[in-house]
Parts: structure tokens; C-alpha cells; sequence
């Protein structure tokens, strides 16, 4: 692809990377590398600042490790299947009731029982059987717990070892890293690609999902973790911690997975309760989703195309869509709170991909 | 007020992986000199989006790309929403659909999504200059026009138009050219 | 009350594709008297299809990969697939558990169309899929003890 994007090169499949709009795009396009041309000398980085192959040089000098890139998407053909009207979500609101905060134990115990979810059948509302298998070294984690975890067992809720977190747009620190960069920084050393991410491991356990998607309401509560207060708004949404991970949690989360423990269940008496949990709806309900099934079988349909075939212009201004310019410190706000260590670790992956 | 020098150099940072992105964010955002930056940001983002996916694009290529790149940033600690990113790109695109999260949300989606964007284009010291020259003219564009559209509520006077297409936005329909008062 | 030939029959159509069939079968069955026994056999096939898709060794990378593939296959369904439950009912899944406190309906949905990838991808012929059924329903017959 080229630099210019409305030069009219092409992309690995051979279509133009531009479309020739009407005269209104190309006055806006103009108006655009008009004042590109004039801005260009005012784009330069500031002396103290390294390019891009300074920077790669540095970063080869420390010994960092090299990846490899993802492998790009495949721009497949158009699919069939009659375009959906889009349509908007419904606000996710977090009622930020903040009740009392209660200590780890004291929520690992909650969660184990249940209690943390509300009124809540069944064993601990303990969140995924997420996974998390890492290649770093579990004795590294920060997590004073570590040590006290069972071994790897099939029967056991989680798999230890605890890559890095799972952060979501909503949390503030952002931070995968707090001691424990050096961890990330190792585990950077293996190809992620031949990985593929996290293992999933035979938890055993059920998870809890969002407040929205249950009969009762899940309110969000504030709990306190390693003296630090976290926002648990029970919203899968917001995303899982799972306790002996590497690193902080952050402080607002959608669920915190308290302690692995053996809790007695087994994969039966799970299905039964999910079946007994789902029985009253499946026959009512069956009957909806007959388009979704026939979508599912991944045969398109003989109706209108998906394919969306030329980008219209670009509004000049569509608020809904921008960050507002009052809200250019969000922007801001994202870099800083995301934290220079989480920033690093994604610069060295888009600096290898570059690298490739 | 146009987007500045700074702004451009604070984002060239940030896409360019060179460490001073944390010094110049924290004076930008010490400085009070924001105005403009979430629409560069913005800019950026929807010129990259286009780039990648233009000019003909599916809805499944999108919820790929947002699987993919939520893949790679999960391995460093960054969980993008899933439906905000998809949303985010098909605006960008020109699909019309209302998102219906916060700022916050759509500033680290378009930030995260552009770096991703960014990198996969591989871009040499010239091309990211060239660039975010670019965004920066698009900005620019559209702070101008929604000055103008400020004064005009505010009954100022006449907003001088530029003759732009009608996209996805209000783009001051029926107003005549004419000269600032 | 172990699962029906009904039941069974309607599974047996939405699996192979038969959807007129599929709704037609649904629509016949009872609210209370097939309700726990079409649930025990559609979360028995939930189940064993998510079992013979992914292991433990599986990772999330390939559990989100395969929830964007099936939810590229429409719009419609990208819209109806909240791409993180599907990936929480999966990988809950893959552990013996399942996503407590997800509503039924988005449960039975999430079951019901992730079943039907999984099985779709797997282009089972008639014999083969008489044998998966038959072995969800004896694992549903289990289930319901």
C-alpha cells in the first residue's frame, strides 16, 4: 500500500487502495493535502526524539527479542446475506453503587458461596475457567498466593500461572506490569504465534457473567484486594482478573476470580444445573433463531451482498462518531493511564511487525 | 484552532513505538493545549481504517481484524471490546451505526486500533510523516467546519462553506458561501 | 424422564440443516413435559461438539478466532452474538462448567448456534451424525439421571 492512500496504489489483492469519489471528495481531499503540504514542516519530531529505525536500534542493542508478525487478514470475497440495519447498542450504565468494601477473603469466601453474585444457586459465582496457562515462570508472579495454589489438576478451578490480565476499555491503571515487566518481558521471548495466546485449562468451575444477563441484578460492588479497592461491576464486559496473575489488578473490573479451590463439582453436576438453569425457555425460545441457524452453517444466503462497495466520504463532521475536541484529553488520558510499560510492550510488538 | 505541531508530535511518538511518547502525553495533557487532539486522533484512526479496508470491505473482514488484534493486544494486558472496536472501524468506513460507548472508550479503541493499523503498514520515517500530515489536514478540515458550525448556532454570522460532500455527518446543507463576520 | 425420539427428531433437523423441519418439530413440543429433556439433550450436544473442537491444550486466541468466524458468516449473526459471551460459554465449556449467571435465553441461544457451527464445520454425513446424536442423547439421559 502505498503512502497516500488516494494515490491510487494497490493492496496485496490487487485492488486499489482508493476510491475516486465524487467532486465532493476530492475537494475534501484536497482541502486535506492542501493543508497537508502546508503542515508538513511542522510535522517533524522534536530533537530529543528518536526515529523509528534509532529506536529499532536501540531496542536491538538491549537484546530485545524478535517475534513474529501476525499473519495478515485474508481479504476474503464478498459473503451473501442480507445487510442488517445497524443497529445501536443499548448504553452500558454501571450503577456505581459502592457499597461497603469487603476484603479479599472476605470476597474469595463470597464468591466461592456464591454471594457475590446475589441470590445464586450452585457453587462459587467463581468467572471463567479462563484459561491463562502461561509461558513465564509461576513462581515468578508477584502474587504472594502463588505458592498456596494446588497443583495443576484436572478438578482444580484454575490453571496457575497466570499470564497477563485481562484489561478492558473501562479500567483506569491499564497496567499489566507493575513488577513484574521483566516477566512480559520474557515471555516476549517465546513466538507468540506458534502459541496462539493462553491455554485453556479444565477449570471445572462455572463462570458468572454479566449483570445484564441474568434475572437478578448483579450490582457493582468495591471490594479490596492487596489493600487496594477494586470495582467489581459483575459485567463480563468489563473483563476478568484472575487472582496470582502477574502484575495489579486494575481498578475496575467486571469480575475477580478469587483463589482456585476444589469445590467438589464435577462436569455433571454442572450440565445438570445449566440444564435445569435453561430448560424453561428452550422450547419457547428455539423457533427465533432459525435465521441464525441457517447463517450458522456458513452457506450465504442468495440475497443481498455484505459487501459494502466504496467508502463514502468522509464527514466533516459527525460528532457521534468523533472524540469530541472537548474530549481530547480522553485521548490523552488513555496514553497516560495505559501506562509507559504497557505502551512499551505494544511498541515492541508493532516495532517487530515493522521489523518483518 | 488547528491542530498543532505538538499534538502531531505526540501522536508520532506514540505510532512511531519511540519512548518520549510518554513525556511529550504528559505535557500536552499538563499543558492544557488538548483542543484538536482528540480530532487528529480521530483523523488518524478513520484514514488508517480506510486505508486498511478500502475500497471495498466486508462486515466479516472487520470482525476478523478485531479478533486478530484483540489476540495480540490481550497478550499485553489490553482487552479491546470487542463490539466497540467493530463499531468504531464500520463508522470509520461509513457504515452507519451508533455507538453507544464513552469517549474513553473510543479513544483507547482508536488508539490501540490505529497503532495496530499503523504497524501493519510498516511505514518508513517519510510515510508515517506523510501520514499524519494527512490526518492532520482532515483534522483540520473538520475543526474548521465545526467552528464555523459553533458561530453559526451562536448566530455569528455567515459561515464561510467549503463546498463539502455530503457524508455521514451534517455538513451545513443549504447554507450559502459566504464570508465570516 | 430420559430424552424423547421427538426431542431427538428435532435436534436431529435443526443439526442436519432441516430447518422448516426444525420449527415444525419445536413448535410441537411441550413447554413443561419436553422443556428439561430438549435442554438436557441440547446442552449433552453443546457439550460433546465443544469437547470434540477444542481441548485443554486450546487457547483463547483459537476460541476467539472461532467466534469470529462464526460471527462473519452474517450480520445478523455479528449482531446477535455478543462476541465475549460466546467466548465465555466456550471456554467455560472447555472446563466442565458453564456461564452462571447468563440469562436462559442467551444461554439456549449461545448453545444453539455454536452447536450448529461446530457441527456445520464439521461436515458430518448421515451415519456420523446419527452417532453424535446418539451419543448426546445417551450423555443427556445421564444428565437427567
Amino acid at each position: 500500500m502505498g503512502i497516500d492512500g488516494t494515490s491510487g496504489t494497490t493492496r496485496d489483492d490487487g485492488l486499489p487502495a482508493t476510491t475516486t469519489g465524487d467532486d465532493g471528495e476530492r475537494k475534501t481531499e484536497q482541502a486535506a493535502q492542501t493543508q497537508a503540504s502546508t503542515n508538513d514542516s511542522r510535522s517533524r519530531p522534536g530533537a530529543e526524539t528518536l526515529t523509528r529505525e534509532q529506536y529499532a536500534e536501540v531496542m536491538r542493542a538491549n537484546g530485545s527479542p524478535v517475534s513474529r508478525d501476525n499473519s495478515p487478514d485474508d481479504r476474503e470475497a464478498p459473503e451473501g446475506g442480507p445487510p442488517n440495519p445497524p443497529e445501536g447498542q443499548t448504553s452500558r450504565t454501571v450503577d456505581h453503587d459502592r457499597a461497603e468494601p469487603r476484603d479479599r477473603e472476605t470476597y474469595a469466601d463470597d464468591v466461592r458461596a456464591g454471594r457475590s453474585a446475589g441470590d445464586h444457586q450452585g457453587p462459587a459465582a467463581t468467572p471463567a475457567d479462563l484459561l491463562v496457562r502461561t509461558t513465564l515462570d509461576p513462581a515468578s508472579a508477584s502474587n504472594a498466593d502463588q505458592a498456596d495454589r494446588p497443583p495443576e489438576d484436572h478438578s482444580a478451578a484454575w490453571q496457575q500461572a497466570a499470564e497477563t490480565p485481562i484489561l478492558t476499555e473501562n479500567d483506569s491503571t491499564g497496567t499489566s506490569h507493575g513488577p513484574d515487566q521483566n516477566e512480559l518481558a520474557s515471555s516476549d521471548e517465546h513466538p507468540r504465534d506458534d502459541q496462539r495466546g493462553d491455554r485453556i485449562s479444565d477449570a471445572g468451575q462455572a463462570a458468572t457473567l454479566a449483570q445484564d444477563q441474568r434475572g437478578a441484578g448483579h450490582e457493582p460492588e468495591t471490594i479490596t484486594f492487596e489493600n487496594k479497592e477494586i470495582e467489581v461491576t459483575h459485567n463480563a464486559a468489563d473483563g476478568l482478573w484472575i487472582e496470582g496473575l502477574p502484575g495489579e489488578p486494575p481498578t475496575r473490573i467486571g469480575d475477580l476470580i478469587s483463589s482456585p479451590e476444589e469445590s467438589g463439582r464435577n462436569r455433571i453436576e454442572n450440565f445438570r444445573e445449566e440444564l435445569t438453569k435453561d430448560a424453561d425457555d428452550i422450547i419457547d425460545m428455539g423457533g427465533k433463531w432459525t435465521d441464525l441457524l441457517r447463517d450458522s452453517f456458513g452457506t450465504p444466503p442468495p440475497t443481498n451482498s455484505m459487501t459494502h462497495s466504496r467508502l463514502p466520504e468522509i464527514a466533516a463532521v459527525s460528532p457521534e462518531h468523533s472524540i469530541n475536541a472537548g474530549h481530547g484529553a480522553e485521548a490523552l488520558l488513555t496514553l497516560a493511564i495505559v501506562g509507559a510499560a504497557a505502551v512499551h510492550k505494544l511498541h515492541e510488538r508493532w516495532r517487530r511487525a515493522w521489523e518483518h | 484552532m488547528p491542530v498543532t505541531s505538538e499534538q502531531v508530535t505526540t501522536l508520532r511518538a506514540f505510532l512511531a513505538f519511540d519512548p518520549s511518547y510518554e513525556r511529550l502525553t504528559r505535557e500536552l495533557a499538563g499543558s492544557g493545549r488538548l483542543h484538536g487532539f482528540g480530532e487528529l486522533v480521530y483523523a488518524a484512526f478513520v484514514t488508517a481504517a480506510r486505508r486498511r479496508f478500502g475500497p471495498t470491505w466486508t462486515s466479516a473482514q472487520v470482525v476478523r481484524f478485531t479478533a486478530r488484534a484483540r489476540n495480540g493486544l490481550r497478550t499485553h494486558g489490553i482487552d479491546l471490546d470487542p463490539r466497540a472496536t467493530e463499531i468504531l472501524i464500520r463508522q470509520a468506513l461509513g457504515d452507519r451505526v451508533t455507538s453507544p460507548y464513552d469517549d474513553n472508550t473510543h479513544a483507547r479503541v482508536m488508539l490501540f486500533v490505529l497503532g495496530e493499523l499503523i504497524s501493519e503498514e510498516r511505514l518508513d520515517e517519510a510515510s508515517l510523516d506523510a501520514f499524519l500530515a494527512k490526518a492532520r489536514a482532515l483534522a483540520d478540515v473538520r475543526l474548521s467546519v465545526r467552528s464555523g458550525q459553533e458561530l453559526l448556532a451562536t448566530g455569528v454570522g455567515v459561515v464561510c462553506a467549503q463546498h463539502l460532500p455530503v457524508g455521514q455527518g451534517v455538513l451545513l446543507p443549504g447554507l450559502p458561501t459566504g464570508t465570516w463576520q | 424422564m430420559p430424552v424423547t425420539d421427538q426431542q431427538v427428531a428435532t435436534l436431529h433437523a435443526q443439526l442436519a440443516g432441516n430447518l422448516a423441519e426444525y420449527e415444525s418439530l419445536l413448535a410441537s413440543l411441550d413447554r413443561k413435559a419436553d422443556g428439561r429433556g430438549y435442554s438436557a439433550l441440547l446442552t449433552a450436544a453443546f457439550h460433546n461438539a465443544v469437547d470434540q473442537r477444542f481441548t485443554r491444550d486450546s487457547t483463547l486466541d483459537e476460541v476467539t478466532e472461532f467466534v469470529a468466524d462464526v460471527r462473519s458468516r452474517s450480520e445478523r449473526l455479528r449482531d446477535a452474538l455478543d462476541p465475549r459471551i460466546a467466548e465465555h460459554v466456550i471456554v467455560a465449556a472447555v472446563g466442565g462448567g458453564y456461564v452462571h449467571d447468563l440469562d436462559p435465553a442467551e444461554s439456549n441461544k449461545m448453545k444453539t448456534v455454536l452447536l450448529t457451527a461446530l457441527i456445520g464445520d464439521q461436515h458430518l454425513d448421515d451415519g456420523e451424525l446419527d452417532e453424535f446424536i446418539a451419543r448426546a442423547r445417551a450423555f443427556a439421559d445421564e444428565l437427567l439421571g
